[in-house]
């Protein structure tokens, strides 16, 4: 807030507004009468929450699936080794799959936030 | 100004009642007015600017949240539309800075205030329209910093410096183009 004894302040006040045309209100109220109020139509996420759940459970699943496999399947049961095996097989044959699958597991859940947030934003006038 | 009670017109508003919205216009208009005349410095300029942000209002209403004041919210569309139709009006060749016309006079209004009015008109129209206009939201409508933030989309350090450096204009103006004119006007009326 200005100071109280601002002189530049005391001016604005005693000059006031700026007066429009009398009949300003009356050409306002005649296209508002033609004008339709827009209702805004509510964005729903791409995908619902059970999807997302979804496919956070599933990516959680196959992280956990791939560090049991990448920990060596020596130890593991016969159908998870072979699972494991011909997903392997599926995918080349260098690199760190837990940290493939970590880094494709937080891709979609900031893919999920992002979508989340567009949801909920509204569209500026 | 009475006090307008915006929720309860706005709910009628949306309920189907379009002439409720004549009571924010009538309490609104010559401040949204101001801002457009302080960006475009042209009478009819301003009064189509006032009537676009009051349409655009109107037709958004139902999008108002309640987040913000509705003058904020208001005064935001008025200044950006404003802005823009300054814009076009460059685009089109037209010059923002014509000379200042100031519009028809309220019959109250007594000279003084008149002449007080036209010798600010005239000072604002030698800064730049976007200070003209924080410099009335702040002393004319007294909004603080915050919400001239919220109108303008500017920093609020942006807008501090902006109030600074545009007071300290305004004033040399009026000094510069009024002298003890001013002195007169500002130190012994205002």
């Amino acid at each position: 807030m200005p100071e109280p004894k601002d002189k530049l302040h005391d001016l604005f006040q005693a000059a006031g507004h700026a007066e429009p045309a009398m009949d300003l209100t009356d050409r306002i109220m005649a296209r508002v009468a033609v004008t339709p109020l827009l209702r805004p139509t509510p964005l729903k996420p791409i995908l619902g929450r059970g999807a997302w759940i979804g496919i956070i459970l599933l990516t959680a699943s196959l992280l956990l699936w791939g560090l049991l496999g990448s920990s060596g399947t020596e130890g593991t049961s016969r159908p998870v080794s072979d699972a494991w095996h011909m997903v392997s097989s599926a995918l080349p044959a260098s690199g760190n799959w837990a940290l493939w699958l970590t880094g494709l597991s937080a891709s979609l859940l900031v893919l999920a936030a992002v979508d989340r947030l567009l949801a909920g934003r509204h569209h500026p006038i | 100004m009475h006090p307008v009670d915006h929720s309860t017109i706005i709910t009628r508003i949306l309920a189907g009642d379009s002439r409720a919205y004549a009571e924010l216009v009538r309490h609104y208009q010559r401040m949204v007015y101001t801002v457009c005349f302080r960006v475009l410095r042209n009478a009819q300029d301003a009064e189509e600017a006032t009537q676009d942000s009051f349409v655009k209002t109107y037709q958004h209403l139902a999008g108002f949240g309640g987040n913000a004041k509705f003058s904020t919210w208001l005064y935001s569309i008025a200044y950006r539309t404003a802005i823009s139709h300054g814009r076009k009006r460059r685009d089109d060749g037209g010059s923002v800075d014509e000379l200042p016309h100031h519009p028809a006079a309220d019959p109250d209004t007594s000279n003084q205030r008149s002449e007080m009015r036209q010798l600010l008109d005239h000072a604002l129209a030698q800064l730049d329209p976007e200070d003209a206009s924080i410099l009335s939201f702040f002393h004319l409508e007294e909004l603080s910093v915050e919400e001239i933030v919220t109108i303008t989309g500017l920093g609020a350090s942006n807008v501090k410096v902006r109030l600074h450096r545009a007071r300290k204009k305004l004033l040399d103006v009026i000094q510069a183009t009024y002298g003890t004119e001013a002195q007169r006007l500002i130190l012994d009326h205002a």
